[in-house]
């Protein structure tokens, strides 16, 4: 039996195709270009194949515009600390992470960029009735957070951009990248951030940029490339001008590993759907999940009434061993907007690994902690 | 590779190893006979990689890569 429902912090089980990759590169070696025997070739090549597999995954043919971040955290501060700001103005979705808001924050002290925040509803899904009526170009930039890591929901990426014109996009996709469809040329995103260690299942400290015009941002970091060496100056070509240092190469046949043995969900989307369903029954909890469950992803949380969170996510771990995680999960914005704050609530994020089996018994765990019944 | 040694050789040198590694799908995928080799220091003091394919190939490599940023030089 799978108990642990903490796959928004990090995946765990991960896909036999990542420890199996990660071990090969371990026993092989060798570096991402910068020399031209076997051993540097074939790990440039497997970089490259992840590079155009990460490319596929979020629907882009520019390849060459995806570059390799330690996680998405890193991808969102090389966009909002490598812009300029002209307008002083940013607007954000009500469901932001602090890898959003803290550098949003450090511009407003820095720099003076302040932020406004999408009309939404009480689920924090943006209004775009309301949201049509807002005069987009007194904006430097947008901010979406694509699957709220909060109550799961899943954002209209789409028609947001579509409202958006010229005024650029920026979308974490933190908790969407692998779980949710991302049509990133289709959608006209102007860039992407994510992780590869959530949805998409592979390790930790790997993540990648999307960015559709490299001259949206300047570069963070400046350093070695293996390219243009010659020069004091960073390269103005894609990935290598925001690429500096040798990458995470373990990280990358990781990601290889999860990209290339995808794996199918082992829960019926209807089960799913009666969870969510059983538990809004259940009167000594109040589930915080879409309010339409056409744009809900498998994250989900609940705020226990008569309890505190810690103490609930503390008897689902010492009685039933059920793994969640409790408090404000970095996002208080989201957690302001949703009511939640500050105490927050008991976040349940499911992985394709589970089965129904798993999520009958997480149901039980509940029923029980309600004293037995629905 | 199947290479001549009577005949010249072309060396593609690309603007970054991302190229490289594109550049090098399309021509193994066409079938050509190519190596990757490190810049020759005479031509660039990069300190990366490049492609050396016979000189024969330089109109479908021009043709194939059309789309890459390439510097292309004879050797012998």
């Amino acid at each position: 039996m799978n108990l642990y429902f903490d796959n928004s912090s990090t995946s765990f089980p991960k896909p036999e195709g990542v420890s199996q990759s990660i071990n090969e590169y371990l026993h092989h070696g060798g570096t991402y270009g910068r020399a031209a025997y076997n051993r540097v070739i074939e790990v440039s090549r497997k970089v490259e194949s992840t590079r155009s597999l990460l490319a596929n995954l979020i629907g882009t043919s520019l390849v060459s515009n995806v570059v390799y971040t330690s996680n998405a955290t890193h991808a969102i501060n090389m966009v909002i600390r490598g812009m300029k700001y002209p307008k002083k103005r940013v607007i954000i979705s009500p469901l932001e992470h602090n890898a959003v808001c803290r550098p949003l924050q450090n511009l407003f002290q820095t720099s003076g960029v302040e932020f406004d925040v999408f009309p939404h509803y009480p689920d924090g899904r943006i209004d775009l009735q309301k949201a049509g009526q807002i005069s987009y170009a007194n904006y430097d930039l947008a901010v979406i957070n694509h699957v709220s890591n909060v109550n799961g929901v899943i954002q209209p990426v789409k028609e947001i951009k579509g409202m958006l014109g010229v005024t650029p996009l920026l979308v974490d996709a933190s908790q969407s990248a692998g779980r949710v469809e991302i049509r990133a040329d289709e959608w006209g995103l102007d860039a992407l951030a994510l992780t590869g260690h959530k949805g998409i299942m592979g390790p930790t400290g790997i993540g990648a940029l999307f960015i559709r015009n490299p001259d949206m941002t300047d570069p963070l970091i400046f350093g070695g490339t293996g390219s243009n060496s010659e020069s004091y100056l960073q390269p103005i070509d894609l990935p290598d001008r925001l690429e500096a240092g040798t990458p995470n190469i373990v990280g990358i046949y990781g990601l290889w590993g999860a990209l290339s043995s995808p794996v199918d969900y082992q829960f019926k989307h209807e089960r799913f759907a009666n969870l969510l369903q059983e538990i809004s029954m259940l009167h000594s909890f109040k589930l915080m999940a879409a309010d339409n469950p056409d744009y809900q992803s498998d994250v989900f949380s609940i705020k226990p009434i008569g309890m505190e969170v810690s103490e609930l996510a503390g008897i689902l771990f010492e009685k039933y061993s059920v793994e969640t995680r409790s408090g404000l999960h970095c996002a208080p914005l989201a957690h302001r907007s949703l009511g939640s704050f500050p105490t927050g609530t008991v976040r349940f994020s499911l992985s394709k690994f589970h089965t129904d089996d798993d999520l009958d018994y997480l149901m039980s765990c509940l029923i029980k902690i309600n004293g037995g019944k629905i | 590779m199947g290479e001549k040694s009577d005949i010249g050789f072309l060396i593609l040198i690309f603007s970054n190893i991302h190229q490289v590694m594109r550049a090098e799908q399309v021509i193994a995928g066409k079938g050509y006979p190519y190596r990757i080799v490190p810049v020759p220091s005479n031509l660039s003091s990069e300190c990366g990689l490049c492609i050396r394919i016979e000189s024969s190939y330089k109109d479908i490599v021009q043709s194939d890569l059309k789309d890459f940023k390439i510097e292309i030089h004879n050797v012998d």
